[in-house]
């Protein structure tokens, strides 16, 4: 053990670590939370001996030993780096990307965070149209940390004069984003799917006239897929599964084997060009994006998704997560499920019940999300093995089962 | 070694599928294949070694590969890599504890990101939201806080913005180190905030006079606008102190650290603020919590790289070796500028926090390529619009005193080489650099005699 080892055991009770995240983070977890001693997959073993089961991550997981080995070999080497000489870890992610990524999404560029790709890519847009400042989406969507991204999911601008304003429709209003899609917007940002939406819910129609009004006003079609790529609606992306190609795509978190900081915006040359051909390089990036060690993550977690057939693993727990989560609706507080792939969700009679069974889930030692109004997302990593899958599940479905139906609207099935 | 075969896969993939114009730079500067660093020095797979001053502008405070850190990251790698929303990762706690023990007093709530840029956007959503009434925020020209979408509308850096403008109407630049100037700026009240390097940084490298970061400290507290101190460059011990506003004897509202924060190992930028701030934040109308909330991608693997590089730093004194190698360099580099005045203009630096004031981006160009000739890799800008770029030297505080006069002598050299070629040369490079993106690719290639096929050429 090193002197400055962090996992170890403490003399001090675990609650005082707590109590200092709490203290001085912002957004900090509640009192309970477990403080991490060891984590494989979907496993966590807390420092009070407690095993709890992770369903907020949704990452590729921790602990595969292929990745980790890669990790750990490239930090022995060169972690960070001043990119003056070249990297090859670089051009073996960039080249994995491309494999992914359809035609004509060819163009890479890595960054430190799924909000800073996403970030890039309105970059991107603004650059394409710099006289445009609006930017369109779905309210309430998760767009990640960034200011602009934080904008749309909250349908407000942030900052009274920032570069692009939000345009945020209604989630159940599609048509009215595609027609919002003017001269004036530089972008729209879409998720293919997200907890308490499925993919199935935005029609094929829907995409080709979205598609469509995009050609038509120039404006980007930027596909966020941080939550459901590589692998985690059972295929590598859900861009393959759509009638249409985006301009850019933006992956985050899961490239980074839950253990880098990476983010990826994936475009193509020509939109690419539109902006940054023939300029300089320094244009855009960052000090940290693009280094040795989070490319070495982005080839080996795609090498992983590939070897190992990690898009069919989450297909299995799509058909596990609809047998064994089904019953609870109608039958309690919960009135939908949800399961494209591992991208598994359950949406109840009101927030309050929400609350109640993420209340419930920390008392069945299962970490998940704090609620989005009435949806409670469960992400299990891509690398969780089928019994911790089951288990996680088994406990979702007994933690919803014991709700009750409170508040007038309570059992209302909310689908149509 | 590296087949030609193999640099030009490389090479092909890169110029295709990530950067082509940044992939035709470096095959047409014949850039070796990155193999490994340790300590003061980078390796290639050609079996080349270089010094490295250059460390990422900041990023390898104590070396390459440092053993702490090293074996810390190893160890968050194996047993406890990820930072699951709603656990907690015990080297956050080390590091929060070591946070609130160096930082100055008062900056005791976090907010962690992946890279300076998304903690200044943090520190700019704090800002408007601490101070709602207020439109401006005041930076220094030349300033650099990041190049995310919002981050750029806080540059002071024009070149980096033009192509993106409009980006709202919020901006005031002013002079670097014109106390003065802040005071007129912030004199009407409309200032939230003044963003602003204790030393600027990048290709405008500047100390500031003594006494100006303590003034325009005092300029924001006469009129209750929030004072962010961009520490990303300088913190942890670059400039002989712990953090570069100390020379001051200034407590910030709100304070930004990045760069050397994990010890080259992983991406991490922590936004420190006051409870005031944080408190007058939450009572804006449209607070929400998810405003100041850390990003998704922060790892326990990076939090205890940051846990164990402060220690190093703390057990270590680095800002004490900072301070005490410092002077051998930047004296080093004023007598290169005395003795070689042609190309030259001035030699700032602060700690291990220096460079070349050049006459050109020319000479700033060829200094770096003459250092690297020799064996030493400098912080080269890649900014050919400004008139006097610095060629910046930010060695490992880790480094030796014998590493300091090995560069200085390949300094001497590449200086003495530099000093036969004449001004109008370095002026009609200059005018040739400013024009470089628009040469077709292919010829920069021919003209630097690269073995490298360009077949990344767009359709």
């Amino acid at each position: 053990m090193t002197t400055n080892s962090h996992l170890g055991a403490r003399d001090a009770a675990d609650l005082d670590d707590v109590a200092v995240v709490r203290r001085h983070l912002l957004g900090a977890p509640g009192p309970e939370a477990p403080v991490i001693r060891r984590q494989v997959g979907a496993r966590i073993a807390a420092a009070d001996g407690s095993t709890w089961l992770d369903a907020a991550s949704a990452g590729f997981g921790p602990g595969h030993p292929t990745v980790t080995d890669r990790l750990v070999a490239q930090a022995g080497r060169t972690a960070l780096s001043s990119r003056i000489l070249v990297s090859r870890p670089l051009a073996e992610a960039v080249a994995a990307l491309h494999q992914l990524c359809p035609d004509p999404l060819t163009v890479s560029y890595l960054c430190n965070s799924g909000a800073e790709a996403l970030d890039s890519a309105l970059k991107l847009a603004k650059g394409t149209h710099p006289r445009r400042r609006l930017v369109v989406g779905f309210a309430g969507a998760d767009h990640g940390t960034l200011l602009h991204g934080l904008s749309l999911t909250h349908g407000v601008p942030l900052l009274p004069d920032q570069p692009l304003r939000p345009v945020a429709v209604p989630r159940d209003r599609p048509d009215e984003l595609v027609a919002r899609v003017r001269d004036d917007v530089t972008a729209v940002v879409v998720a293919p799917a997200a907890p308490g939406r499925r993919l199935a819910d935005l029609s094929p129609d829907w995409w080709r006239r979205l598609r469509t009004a995009c050609d038509r006003t120039g404006a980007l079609l930027v596909l966020d897929e941080r939550l459901t790529g590589p692998a985690r609606l059972g295929v590598d992306l859900a861009a393959t599964r759509l009638p249409v190609t985006p301009d850019a795509l933006v992956l985050g978190e899961t490239l980074g084997a839950d253990a880098v900081p990476v983010g990826c915006l994936v475009t193509s040359r020509a939109t690419y060009d539109r902006v940054y051909a023939r300029r300089n390089p320094s244009l855009h990036g960052s000090t940290f994006g693009a280094n040795p060690l989070s490319a070495a993550a982005v080839a080996a977690v795609l090498a992983a998704c590939a070897d190992d057939r990690l898009a069919d693993r989450q297909r299995e727990v799509e058909t596990l997560a609809r047998s064994r989560l089904a019953p609870l609706v109608g039958a309690g507080a919960v009135t939908d499920v949800g399961a494209d792939g591992a991208l598994v969700w359950v949406r109840l009679a009101e927030p309050t019940a929400a609350r109640a069974l993420v209340a419930e889930l920390a008392r069945d030692r299962v970490l998940v999300r704090p609620p989005d109004g009435d949806v409670v997302a469960v992400l299990p990593p891509l690398t969780a093995t089928p019994a911790d899958v089951a288990e996680l599940l088994d406990r979702v479905a007994a933690a919803g089962g014991r709700l009750t139906t409170t508040g007038p609207d309570a059992g209302r099935e909310v689908r149509a | 070694m590296t087949s030609l075969d193999d640099r030009q896969r490389i090479f092909t993939a890169l110029g295709r599928h990530w950067n082509p114009t940044a992939a035709t730079m470096l095959a047409a500067a014949g850039r070796a294949v990155e193999s490994h660093a340790s300590g003061s020095h980078v390796y290639a797979e050609d079996g080349t070694a270089a010094l490295d001053l250059a460390a990422s502008y900041g990023v390898f405070l104590v070396g390459h590969g440092n053993p702490r850190v090293a074996t810390a990251v190893t160890e968050a790698l194996r047993q406890a890599p990820a930072n699951p929303p709603g656990a907690v990762h015990p080297a956050t706690v080390t590091l929060f504890r070591a946070l609130v023990e160096i930082l100055p007093a008062g900056l005791d709530r976090f907010v962690l990101g992946c890279s300076g840029a998304e903690i200044c956007e943090t520190a700019l959503r704090a800002v408007r939201l601490a101070r709602p009434d207020r439109h401006r925020i005041v930076v220094a020209d030349g300033s650099y806080h990041g190049k995310t979408l919002a981050a750029l509308s806080l540059l002071g850096q024009g070149n980096h913005r033009t192509p993106f403008e409009p980006l709202g109407d919020h901006l005031v630049v002013v002079p670097y180190g014109d106390a003065a100037a802040v005071r007129a700026a912030l004199a009407d009240g409309s200032g939230a905030a003044v963003f602003l390097e204790p030393v600027l940084g990048g290709a405008h490298l500047t100390v500031p006079p003594p006494g100006y970061v303590r003034a325009v400290a005092e300029a924001c507290a006469a009129t209750d606008t929030l004072f962010v101190a961009d520490e990303i460059q300088t913190g942890f011990g670059r400039t002989g102190r712990m953090f570069a506003v100390e020379h001051d004897g200034v407590r910030p509202d709100v304070m930004l650290l990045s760069k050397a924060l994990t010890g080259g190992f992983v991406p991490i930028g922590v936004c420190a603020l006051s409870s005031a701030v944080v408190d007058d934040a939450a009572r804006h109308p449209h607070w929400h919590p998810s405003l100041l909330t850390s990003g998704a991608a922060v790892t326990g693997v990076a939090v205890a790289a940051a846990a164990a590089t402060i220690e190093e730093v703390r057990d270590r004194d680095l800002p004490a070796r900072a301070a005490e190698l410092g002077p051998r360099l930047t004296a080093g580099l004023a007598e290169a500028v005395r003795r070689h005045p042609k190309h030259l203009r001035g030699a700032p630096g602060i700690g291990l926090m220096t460079g070349l004031r050049t006459a050109n981006p020319a000479v700033e160009l060829m200094v770096s390529i003459g250092m690297g000739q020799r064996g030493v890799h400098t912080g080269h800008s890649l900014n050919e619009q400004i008139a006097e770029p610095v060629l910046r030297m930010y060695p490992p505080l880790t480094c030796t005193a014998d590493e300091i006069d090995q560069a200085l002598a390949a300094l001497e050299e590449t200086l003495t080489w530099l000093d036969r070629q004449p001004r109008a040369m370095t002026r009609a490079a200059t005018a040739l650099l400013r024009r470089q993106y628009r040469l077709p690719p292919r010829l920069l290639l021919r003209m630097n005699k690269s073995p490298i096929r360009m077949d990344w050429q767009a359709a």
